[in-house]
């Protein structure tokens, strides 16, 4: 192969793929996962006629990615619309003056606690925590009711958690710092040393070693435990601490804000009113996320627990997003050494 | 200002503002707090006994990780540089391949057969993954050594005795330097350990408190100081890399030269050769193996595709951008690294190779700071893939830049000199000479630019253009997808890595005096 040929098919391939960057429209930064949101997105683009440019977050990264994207992008922001998967990274972008406040007339029917009051953000679309239990290592009469059954020594080593130093795990734990206090909770996670519970990368590292058999029941979300569910393995998803004497599940809603100083602020609008219209939550229920609608109105998959039937931690996020930094500093000194 | 000399000054202007200027921002930066000069970001860095325990962890890692390159690289490289055998071609081929994956992606596709955990399944991982920096850095070493030198060793010794004897001590600065650039990125991964702790033993690294610190929304100042003990055990490194590669150059191309012959083994040396082959089969073929299984039939790639199709051209684009780049910007500044005074070269290669010191993600935000402005100018960079080309080749210059290094300083510089004292044009000697001589190193640092290119993932996590990637498809798809698209994507990965392979092997012509 002679170099002019090489370079005739590197030139092309840097074509190919540098020369595609069209129109834009809009600029979403999303934390929700790529598999659901863009059908979502492509959804939106067929109706508007609207170009989305979409940012997706890695997994890899567990939000970091994104949210350092807004902050150091602050003083020239590129992206119109953050769609987060998770409320207290939001409230805190919003305290750090990061958003525009916008009233979009499809949060009316979205009840008054999932909206900020000063209209900087809107929660729509939640996981939940729960429990995802191996059926063939755990039989039904002993499975798991609460989060508290992680520390039960007949399960010493045979459980897991995810790290809870990112993502939902760590979002937990602020909401249940927030609610129970700070004590509570690292009470709570000092018992999962002690218990050996094992300690997981991600939620999707706990889905999977329950999944395949190698421990017999973990704490994750519910789009994981959903994936292990249609994938046709034996598993079951169980909402933790639904009894009288239970303190809830945490409730993870997704969110969606308008950024500051966002480039195509019209555009974005119109991507926030898609985003939180029924029809979206409708579409996200019905995924393979199966995400919990906030709106009891909204149509579910047969299955699907309506959220006011669900007994949640009732958390101020506000207060936990003051408290996440704080926690995750204690959490670090018990689970990074 | 003559041709060359006009190259030289403008690659090294861009090389300045793409890859310096970001991280001496960054530096600058952790001693300002709230606008002042001042030390309060680092005030806690030395005083945590825990972090001192995960930075230990890390050590021992790393120097493990050395130690089990060596162990799998050096044989390889004897194998193909001194030994003619059936097959010898494909390992050649294929010895490269493990470290243009993603260690994580090594890591999910043992795990699922082999009951890897803990540090020693991280040593074993990175070892195999990044074994193929020493056995490319030996195999170089080895080549230059020359037909006559070992001729004449062996009218008195056995094959052997030459080989430990000669071989082995020429070859040992280059094997150890790349015993240092497998301890280097083993250091700075904390997604194998992570993934390799989550059941039985663990065990944290000090990247993963690294990881953590620019997760919590930590000021630039703190998150640079956390990364500091991180940075100078790396830079340390790179230092002691360079300053091997300075020793470990044995020979130039001149008139003497006489390429090694390469014979059949026999007897004993069969052992090597299997030695080897089974390194590369197993550290090669073995996650291509496990993945074609796992991805099943052609519905999974199908999927794959239809899900990545944007994201595999995007990639492939990015990376022969980023390469073609990297491989332009490497040759004059490579050049003068071999041809100009001592402190010229010096700067030059610390230069090179500095960005490799720092997390992936403090050269992202730097980036951000540096191109992330407004305008009209700013906005044609930052707004667009131009940012990831950047990024890439900051990053992974070091690469390119080597390759071109190591194949210019064997070229003679008598050569270029008869040609200027002939009165041929300066440019037309550094095409007609340099370049052709250079050419298998020019055609090495590019592919070695395009392929690490294709698996980077962590400088790109803060570019907004970085995200439509294969390694970006990978991870989420590992997340919520289908396990058998996860398989079916990465066989394709591993396909794409592996055309470059098969490229430079129809394109590298024997070395003739």
């Amino acid at each position: 192969m002679r170099a002019s040929r090489f370079g005739s098919i590197v030139a092309a391939l840097a074509v190919a793929g540098v020369g595609g960057c069209g129109r834009t429209d809009v600029v979403v930064y999303c934390s929700t996962d790529q598999e659901f949101a863009e059908e979502v997105l492509r959804q939106f683009e067929e109706k508007s006629g609207l170009h989305v440019r979409s940012v997706f977050e890695a997994e890899a990264n567990k939000v970091v990615g994104l949210t350092r994207a807004l902050i150091e992008e602050r003083d020239h922001p590129r992206a119109d619309v953050h769609w987060n998967n998770e409320p207290i990274q939001t409230v805190k972008l919003a305290a750090a003056g990061l958003y525009q406040p916008y009233d979009s007339p499809s949060a009316a029917t979205i009840p008054a606690k999932f909206r900020s009051p000063d209209h900087l953000w809107t929660a729509f679309s939640a996981r939940a925590r729960v429990l995802l239990v191996n059926d063939d290592l755990v039989p039904a009469s002993e499975r798991p009711k609460s989060i508290d059954d992680l520390l039960a020594p007949k399960w010493r080593g045979k459980v897991a958690i995810a790290r809870p130093l990112f993502g939902s795990t760590l979002t937990m734990a602020a909401c249940m710092a927030a609610t129970l206090g700070e004590d509570r909770t690292l009470q709570f996670f000092d018992g999962c040393l002690a218990n050996q519970v094992d300690v997981a990368p991600g939620n999707a590292h706990v889905k999977e070693l329950v999944m395949d058999g190698r421990l017999a029941f973990g704490l994750t979300d519910t789009d994981d435990a959903n994936v292990a569910i249609l994938e046709g393995k034996h598993v079951t998803m169980i909402f933790p601490d639904q009894g009288s004497d239970g303190i809830g599940t945490v409730l993870l809603p997704a969110t969606v804000a308008l950024v500051k100083g966002a480039p195509h602020v019209d555009a974005g609008k119109k991507l926030i009113d898609y985003l939180l219209s029924e029809e979206v939550e409708a579409a996200l229920a019905s995924s393979r996320c199966a995400q919990i609608p906030v709106r009891d109105s909204v149509k579910r998959p047969a299955g699907m627990p309506a959220l006011g039937s669900l007994k949640l931690l009732d958390a101020d996020w506000q207060k936990a997003a003051a408290l996440v930094d704080r926690i995750a500093e204690k959490l670090e000194k018990k689970y990074l050494q | 200002m003559k041709g060359t000399r006009l190259a030289f000054w403008i690659a090294l202007a861009i090389w300045f503002v793409g890859a310096l200027a970001p991280l001496l921002l960054m530096i600058g930066d952790s001693f300002v707090v709230d606008g002042r000069l001042s030390l309060a970001a680092y005030g806690d860095v030395w005083l945590d006994s825990r972090r001192w325990s995960l930075f230990e962890s890390s050590l021992l890692v790393g120097i493990a990780t050395a130690i089990g390159a060596v162990l799998l690289g050096v044989p390889v490289a004897l194998a193909i540089t001194r030994f003619e055998f059936p097959g010898r071609t494909l390992v050649r081929t294929l010895y490269p391949l493990p470290l243009l994956l993603p260690p994580f992606v090594h890591a999910i596709a043992w795990t699922r057969h082999v009951p890897l955990s803990g540090p020693i399944g991280a040593v074993v991982i990175f070892s195999l993954a990044y074994f193929p920096f020493v056995t490319l850095l030996c195999e170089r070493a080895i080549q230059s050594i020359g037909a006559p030198l070992l001729d004449a060793a062996r009218l008195h010794s056995s094959d052997g005795r030459t080989i430990r004897r000669i071989v082995l001590p020429l070859a040992m600065p280059s094997i150890l330097a790349g015993a240092l650039l497998a301890f280097l990125f083993a250091i700075s991964d904390f997604s194998v350990p992570d993934y390799l702790s989550t059941v039985g033993t663990k065990f944290n690294v000090f990247a993963t408190e690294v990881f953590s610190r620019w997760t919590r929304g930590r000021s630039r100042p703190e998150a640079m100081a956390a990364s500091l003990p991180l940075v100078l055990l790396s830079a340390a490194a790179i230092v002691a890399v360079w300053r091997l590669r300075t020793k470990g150059r044995v020979t130039t191309i001149g008139g003497e030269f006489a390429p090694l012959r390469r014979e059949p083994p026999r007897g004993a040396q069969w052992g090597i050769v299997v030695a080897g082959a089974i390194v590369v089969a197993i550290s090669a073929l073995g996650p291509l193996i496990i993945y074609l299984v796992w991805a099943g039939g052609p519905a999974s790639y199908r999927a794959a595709v239809n899900l990545a199709r944007w994201d595999i051209l995007t990639s492939l684009g990015i990376a022969a951008a980023a390469a073609t780049a990297m491989a332009l910007v490497a040759l004059p500044l490579a050049h003068a690294a071999v041809r100009r005074g001592a402190w010229v070269s010096r700067s030059i290669e610390i230069a090179a190779l500095a960005p490799l010191a720092f997390p992936g993600i403090t050269l992202g935000i730097g980036l951000v700071h540096v191109w992330n402005r407004g305008g009209a100018f700013f906005d044609a960079i930052y707004d667009t893939v131009a940012i990831v080309v950047i990024a890439l080749s900051a990053r992974l210059f070091a690469f390119p830049f080597e390759a071109e290094r190591s194949a210019l300083e064997r070229i003679d510089p008598e050569m270029e000199e008869a040609a200027a004292v002939a009165g041929v044009p300066r440019g037309r000697r550094f095409r007609r000479i340099v370049l052709s001589l250079a050419r298998d190193g020019v055609l090495t640092g590019w592919i070695l630019g395009f392929v690490f290119s294709l698996r980077e993932l962590d400088t790109l996590c803060v570019l907004s253009q970085g995200y439509s990637t294969i390694p970006f498809r990978l991870y989420n798809l590992i997340h919520t997808g289908k396990q058998s698209y996860v398989a079916a994507l990465a066989v394709i990965l591993l396909f794409l890595v592996t055309l470059p392979l098969v490229l430079r092997a129809l394109l590298t012509r024997p070395r003739s005096a």
